[in-house]
């Protein structure tokens, strides 16, 4: 951004001056002036079509009535036609209110039949799409679990030959890469993120499309498995500067907290946090103190690895996490689904 | 990072008390008033910090309210601040007025938010603070940044909001938020370290 200005050190506007400027009447007048055009009235258009659907119906039935052959009007109907038509494109509504899928589109090329597999589709609850030093489009899936829809067929697994599947759910068109997946793991890129559940790296891929799918692989208990999920730290609430007068845990990067105690229902959310306050009890022992919005709520934890050694348990865990990952790439495989730049994983 | 903006967080009740405020705008205008007030300075600075002008900023948060109001029938409420949707809204807004280059994009910055960004580099640095040099390449850095990057950058830098909020407005996951924002500041060490050499 070329031309972007900077303020460095500007005096804040105050709130006296923009409240000079705040005026209710004048935005009232303004909606009051500005009406919607007839023709965007949602009225008009379901009132017209109405009438349009009734002249027609009337016409048919009067051109049936009166003439000798029966002509069969073809009418689009609410059914999905045998995908082996290839000349013929469909279009199936169906509104179901659970996995919100709403229209079913196929234009198959040279598919042939097979049994539909039991596949849950992975819808993106968000997605980032950037792009890498080569130009790669990247793709920062997170998902969610969808049912496939029964009446979708879906091609095999063993398809050499590049096809397309378009359907639709929260009314946008999904369209569908299932080549046969070469999936190889890219190196130049590792993000780890850190969850309650534990570490979780991000991987890429590189896929024949050319895109690189971001994607995080199963995650796994911590080494110190406990009947309660940890709370992992890297560095978010400065928890690196809070526990720095703790010299048993001070120099540390990364911090796993096994909770002692239940965390308080709805408190688990570590993203819903404002802020985080840390006690020492006792050696090993600590207090977080949890803020949100204008509450706090506190909870004894303990270090994961309270022996200290932290680094040489995350690397046993690490090393323990690349040998079920590199197991669900030889067992599963990916099918990437073009949601109008959204993307959706399908795992077997 | 310290001072996050407590500002954001509303309780559970606050929200509750907006959901009937909401509603009672739909099916009256004038109840909007309401909103209206609560969300003004808000909304104004937003843009302010981003056109630099008084007079601008007046008129374009008048449009964000216009077209809040207009738009107030199709909002759906998600438990949420509604001040979420009204950022969207004038973010969106804002958008149109650089494309038409009506306005160029203006950011503030305080020396201390720059500082706070250039220690995200290398948090094990003991210096005191970085120098005037590394602060004078970190704002030249800025201009290499998309909108979108500097945008979630100003957000979570230079107006302190926390990730909650700003996933919010953007419309993302927190966790995408976070991941965006650890990719902007590998981004601008980077161009920082290039320009170095």
């Amino acid at each position: 951004m070329e031309d972007l200005n900077i303020n460095r050190d500007k005096p804040d506007i105050t709130d006296e001056q923009i409240l000079k400027h705040r005026n209710f009447d004048a935005v009232m007048n303004t909606v009051a002036v500005t009406k919607v055009p007839w023709y965007k009235v949602g009225k008009f258009w379901l009132l017209g079509g109405s009438a349009i659907v009734v002249l027609v119906a009337t016409v048919m039935l009067i051109t049936n009535y009166s003439t000798s052959n029966e002509e069969v009007v073809e009418v689009v109907s609410n059914t999905i036609k045998d995908a082996q038509e290839s000349d013929v494109n469909q279009m199936v509504k169906e509104e179901k209110e659970e996995n919100q899928v709403s229209i079913f589109h196929v234009t198959p090329k040279s598919m042939e039949v097979f049994t539909p597999l039991n596949l849950k589709i992975q819808v993106p609850r968000e997605v980032i799409i950037d792009e890498d030093a080569s130009g790669s489009s990247i793709f920062d899936v997170s998902i969610t679990n969808l049912d496939v829809p029964e009446n979708i067929e879906l091609p095999p697994h063993s398809k050499k030959e590049s096809f397309q599947l378009d359907f639709s759910y929260n009314d946008k068109t999904v369209e569908f890469y299932g080549a046969e997946s070469t999936l190889v793991k890219d190196e130049s890129v590792t993000i780890y993120e850190s969850t309650i559940d534990g570490w979780k790296p991000m991987q890429t891929y590189k896929y024949d499309k050319e895109v690189v799918l971001y994607d995080s692989v199963p995650t796994m208990l911590l080494p110190e498995q406990s009947s309660r999920p940890a709370l992992v730290f890297d560095s978010e609430y400065e928890i690196e500067n809070k526990v720095a007068e703790f010299e048993e845990i001070s120099g540390y990067k990364n911090f796993v907290f096994q909770p002692i105690e239940e965390i308080p229902e709805g408190w688990y959310e570590k993203n819903m946090w404002e802020d985080v306050r840390v006690e020492k009890i006792e050696d090993g022992i600590y207090k977080l103190y949890l803020l949100k919005f204008d509450q706090e709520k506190e909870c004894l934890v303990k270090l994961a690895f309270p022996e200290g050694d932290f680094q040489k348990a995350m690397n046993q865990y690490n090393t323990s996490f690349e040998k079920q990952e590199n197991l669900s790439i030889e067992k599963g495989r990916f099918y990437v689904l073009n949601d109008g730049g959204k993307y959706i994983v399908l795992y077997p | 990072m310290t001072n996050i903006n407590k500002q954001y967080h509303h309780s559970k009740s606050a929200i509750q008390l907006e959901e009937e405020q909401i509603n009672k705008a739909k099916k009256n205008p004038k109840d909007f008033a309401v909103l209206y007030e609560k969300y003004y300075v808000q909304i104004f600075r937003y843009i302010f910090k981003r056109i630099a002008d008084e007079n601008e900023s007046a008129d374009l948060t008048s449009q964000v309210f216009v077209k809040a109001l207009q738009s107030l029938h199709k909002y759906e409420f998600r438990g949420v601040p509604f001040s979420a949707w009204l950022h969207q809204i004038a973010r969106n807004e804002l958008n149109l007025c650089f494309r038409a280059q009506k306005y160029n994009r203006s950011v503030d910055v305080k020396t201390e938010q720059l500082h706070e960004v250039i220690e995200e580099f290398d948090p094990e640095n003991n210096e005191e603070q970085p120098n005037e040099e590394k602060t004078q390449q970190l704002m030249a850095s800025l201009r290499e940044l998309n909108k979108d990057e500097l945008e979630l950058l100003e957000m979570r830098y230079f107006e302190k909001r926390p990730f909650q909020e700003v996933s919010e407005i953007l419309n993302i996951s927190v966790s995408n938020a976070k991941v965006k924002m650890h990719r902007i500041i590998k981004k601008l060490k980077g161009i920082m370290q290039v320009e170095s050499v």
